[in-house]
């Protein structure tokens, strides 16, 4: 067992804190108090920082077959040093480097065995050889193994596949619940899961996307049951579908004929997308009706992209609604404009007609675990469990770890178990480390407001820029439609 | 360039048929292009560009074919880079915003005066157009006895160009004198001065020559709608010529409209196929190899007829893929010798790519990837028989062999969008052209000449050169041979005689 002896920035009590402890989940160790998370003295942070990523690195350097070719490739064994990471982080090519004909061609077989090698879980006992498209295939992996995947939306016209494990989704949610059911400086005892919150969800209960699928556990630990779960769509984001969307908005953007021919699968399953299609637009309505006005006046919980709380928000204060909920409600809500465009008074409406005394904003993706929360000064904090790095645009080389600096985001996500944690964003950030703290107290590094896609930025448009969620149902409308109207 | 390095000024100014103008610049460019370059306010130009009426082309027909030759054979003297400061300082700023490198961009401009030259332009004009409708109205007698004349005029047009290579400049300025044409050529923002340093050139050979007075040069935001719409009208303008990516084809077509037509030169990719002839001895294979690096490398993989995917029929066994390993291996190697003038590592790599090609290099059941590592570029085998997914992004010297069992499945390598096909060997080349030519193929080669392109020869399967002339029919018509409508003749009717 190791130890790092902890002092907390205030000064008031030293604490030792067992690195396996905190590994397996950061939020529990330090029994939810996001006080004492956010407020560990920098030394501490970096100290436990470098031995976990020492760990993480000796578990799956030959855990991982695709880390151990690149760490080969690289001749790197060890780290000694936060920085010795920089050469193996994975980027969005790595999640999506299988050849895109083995969807087309229905060999899950063989993308199991992919993903096999970016996962410890091992997958060699699942045949998958009966699946037929990617939802069966995805859960296949959930009813059989301790993974539930996620997908991307997959602008460059496939999508991206992340090998999240059940266990990481759990303790992502507990980390998801002391970041926003909690407050930074409350010395209030932890909360016992489940909260018994009611949970709105203006989109699909079901889906492989990150944000729906995590919506199982919100059910599980925050609405305490599916009753308590109220989703505007009762059935499934496909995956396949969406993949639809994407193969055909990359073929668009590429000024391809359009030669996508559906596959028996999807042609199978065209009466359940016509059904999805036609009883969108009464589910929205019951939704917006029914829905939310039998939780009028309850503390309920809510994450939803910026834009679409904005535009729920202008329609319901049209028809006179206001102060739907509880003030102390939770709503969370991307931030970050990814390619959105809201006026920047957009929260005003939306407390306006949500009734909660604040919105909560966090920057994150699926390839991390929770988001990084804004304070009230409107900083995204960075969780001690995520080492951040800032890289020049150009060379990717590190920038300095002191003050404030802007470029490209990368990260080592301690918490995942079972996959390898770091990831380089194509986001541009602007981040100010610890030795200039935020004046809300918390002694972590921050990452402020703006971020922009750098492919936005890039002088050549980057093909694999990213739909932000905001754009997903948009896609899947679009995709839907053309399945429907038999365009193919 | 790095983030933090300023761009570099440069004066450009513009060339209104005959006549040099730098004033009431403004300054275009900046970090993304590479440098700031200042050239006259396009909406102050605006009314010069245009050519007053077409009869102001009277004066190019007082030239004889001869008269142009020499004048093309005179300018090519002059474009020597090592005496033309115009040259010298279009190679500098290239140097800057083009995505070639010094030593490519040095060589294209030193082989200007091979193009500007009379027998070549000769042969250019002879075979795509024939000299004889240049130079007069060709007769010829049908068979309702009506004697039909034809001759090739000049348009007006504006050349919309591509910068990824300044020969596209140089070209546009030949093919518009060849035609007897009065062009308008908007200089592309990675090349802002190629096309200007020619026409500078032709006003400092002479100012008053009928070629000089048709050629105008200048430089416009492409998309700048308020400034477009009024040039782009059929009073000012009979064609577009417009060379380029997807998007900015796309926009310019907007402005199609009855008298004003669209020659479209749209993005185009290529690719090779190699027959199994290749493995016949290990000096093919270095042979082949050495081609194939070629048509991948040459001008640094920057223009649409480098091959970026080949198809290989070494069989898609273990053997086989062995096989292909090896032949990808001599490639890289043979694309790492060829000479600096003919390509080098990239001036810049694109960072997608990259990312790409690592993941690729992750996923060895997938693909063997040679080379890579430091941008230098590198050959993809892949070890399904298909492409990579990323093939439509394949630059910056990095290719990828595709190993095929039968020739059947190369019709899935060509669409609509491939311009040419690099074939080895000779018998395989014509054994598939005609199935290709179907599927989309434009232009058929040996292997190793794919980025050494016929000017003298039809452009992405229509002809360019022919079309940029207007084809004018005189008719004579003698009723005691071919019998009037006045007497209620029925049309189309052979002559009795």
């Amino acid at each position: 067992m190791e130890a790092i002896a902890a002092v907390r920035a205030t000064g008031a009590r030293s604490e030792t804190i067992d690195i396996d402890r905190f590994l397996a989940d950061p939020t529990e160790c330090f029994d939810q108090s996001q006080t004492r998370l956010m407020g560990m003295a920098p030394e501490t942070v970096a100290a436990l920082q470098l031995a976990g990523l020492k760990r993480r690195f000796a578990r799956f350097r030959s855990a991982l077959p695709m880390l151990q070719r690149l760490a080969d490739s690289e001749g790197i064994d060890a780290i000694e040093d936060l920085g010795d990471v920089l050469p193996l982080l994975f980027d969005h090519s790595t999640y999506k480097s299988y050849p895109a004909s083995l969807l087309e061609k229905q060999r899950f077989g063989a993308l199991t065995s992919w993903l096999g090698k970016l996962t410890t879980v091992d997958l060699s006992g699942v045949d998958a050889s009966n699946c037929r498209s990617v939802d069966q295939w995805m859960q296949l992996l959930r009813t059989e193994t301790p993974l539930s995947i996620c997908h991307t939306s997959g602008t460059s016209g496939t999508l991206s596949f992340l090998p999240w494990s059940k266990r990481e989704w759990r303790v992502m949610t507990g980390q998801f619940t002391t970041l926003f059911f909690r407050r930074f400086g409350d010395e209030a005892p932890p909360l016992k899961l489940p909260l018994n919150v009611p949970c709105v969800y203006p989109f699909f209960r079901h889906g492989g996307m990150a944000h729906t699928i995590v919506n199982d556990y919100f059910a599980e630990f925050v609405a305490g049951s599916e009753e308590r779960f109220h989703a505007a769509y009762p059935g499934r984001l496909s995956a396949d579908l969406l993949l639809l969307a994407a193969r055909r908005r990359a073929a668009a953007a590429r000024g391809e004929v359009d030669t996508l021919k559906l596959g028996p699968e999807l042609e199978a399953r065209r009466e359940e997308f016509e059904a999805q299609q036609r009883n969108m637009p009464q589910h929205i309505a019951d939704f917006s009706g029914a829905v939310l006005s039998r939780l009028a006046g309850q503390r309920i919980f809510m994450t939803a992209t910026s834009n679409l709380l904005y535009s729920m928000a202008e329609r319901g204060l049209k028809e006179g609604s206001r102060k739907l909920f509880h003030p102390s409600s939770v709503i969370v809500t991307g931030g970050g404009g990814k390619g959105m465009v809201l006026p920047d008074d957009w929260q005003a409406p939306v407390k306006e007609f949500f009734g909660a005394d604040r919105i909560n904003l966090g920057y994150g993706m699926s390839e991390m675990c929770a988001p990084f929360a804004s304070c009230e000064y409107g900083h995204y904090h960075v969780n001690p469990w995520i080492i951040p790095f800032v890289l020049d645009p150009d060379t990717n080389l590190q920038l300095p770890r002191t003050g404030t600096v802007t470029g490209r985001f990368a990260f080592y996500d301690l918490m995942p178990d079972t996959r390898w944690g770091g990831f380089i964003t194509g986001d541009e950030v602007t981040l100010t480390w610890e030795d200039l703290p935020c004046a809300c107290g918390r002694t972590a590094p921050y990452l402020h407001r703006k971020i922009i896609r750098l492919s936005q930025k890039a002088k050549h448009a980057d093909g694999e820029e990213k739909l932000s969620c905001g754009s997903a149902p948009g896609a899947y409308e679009e995709a839907l439609d053309f399945l429907n109207d038999g365009a193919a | 360039m790095s983030a933090t390095q300023a761009a570099r000024t440069f004066r450009a100014g513009c060339v209104i048929r005959g006549q040099w103008i730098d004033e009431g610049l403004l300054e275009f460019g900046g970090r993304s292009v590479g440098i700031t370059f200042l050239s006259p306010d396009p909406r102050q130009i605006l009314s010069r560009l245009p050519l007053g009426g077409a009869q102001a082309m009277t004066d190019l027909y007082a030239l004889s074919f001869d008269d142009i030759l020499d004048y093309i054979e005179r300018l090519g003297v002059r474009l020597r880079l090592a005496d033309n400061i115009h040259l010298q300082e279009a190679l500098e700023a290239s140097c800057l915003t083009s995505s070639l490198t010094r030593p490519l961009l040095q060589r294209t401009y030193e082989s200007l005066p091979h193009l500007f030259n009379a027998r070549f332009a000769r042969e250019m004009a002879d075979n795509t157009i024939g000299i004889p409708y240049l130079e007069g109205w060709v007769p010829k007698t049908l068979i309702d006895g009506r004697t039909v004349s034809v001759r090739a005029f000049g348009a007006r047009s504006l050349h919309i160009i591509a910068g990824n290579s300044p020969f596209i400049a140089a070209l546009s300025v030949l093919r518009n004198a060849v035609t007897r044409g009065d062009a308008i050529i908007k200089s592309p923002s990675n090349d802002p001065f190629t096309a200007l340093a020619i026409a500078r050139t032709m006003i400092e050979l002479d100012p008053a020559h009928p070629l000089t007075r048709h050629l105008s040069v200048a430089y416009w935001k492409g998309g700048d709608e308020a400034f477009e719409s009024r040039l782009y009208q059929p009073r000012h303008i009979e064609k577009i010529v417009a060379w380029g990516g997807f998007a900015s084809v796309k926009h310019v077509t907007r402005y199609i409209q009855p008298g004003l037509e669209l020659i479209s030169l749209d993005p185009k990719r290529s690719v090779s196929i190699v027959g199994a002839e290749v493995f016949q001895s290990e000096a093919t294979m270095r042979d082949v190899a050495r081609r194939l690096a070629t048509d991948i490398g040459a001008m640094n993989q920057e223009g649409c007829v480098n091959a970026r995917v080949a198809y290989v029929l070494s069989g898609t066994g273990e053997a086989g893929l062995s096989r292909l390993d090896r032949l990808a291996r001599y490639t890289y190697d043979a694309m790492m010798g060829l000479p600096p003038a003919v390509s080098t590592a990239a001036k810049e790599m694109d960072d997608g790519l990259r990312s790409l090609l690592n993941a690729a290099r992750l996923n060895q059941e997938w693909y063997n990837v040679v080379g890579g590592l430091k941008d230098e570029g590198a050959i993809i085998v892949s070890r399904l028989p298909e492409p990579v997914d990323f093939a439509s992004r394949l630059g910056k010297r990095v290719a990828n062999l595709v190993p095929i069992d039968g020739i059947e499945e190369v019709c899935a390598a060509v669409d609509a969008y491939t311009q040419t096909v690099g074939v080895y060997p000779e018998s395989l080349k014509r054994q598939l052209r005609d199935r290709l030519a179907l599927c989309g193929a434009q232009r058929f080669t040996s292997l190793g000449y794919a980025a050494h392109a016929a000017v003298a020869a039809p452009q992405d399967a229509i002809e360019s050169t022919r079309e940029l002339c207007k084809w004018v029919v005189c008719e004579d018509c003698d009723p005691m041979v071919t019998p009037p409508l006045w007497e209620d003749a029925l049309m189309f009717r052979a002559n009795a005689a």
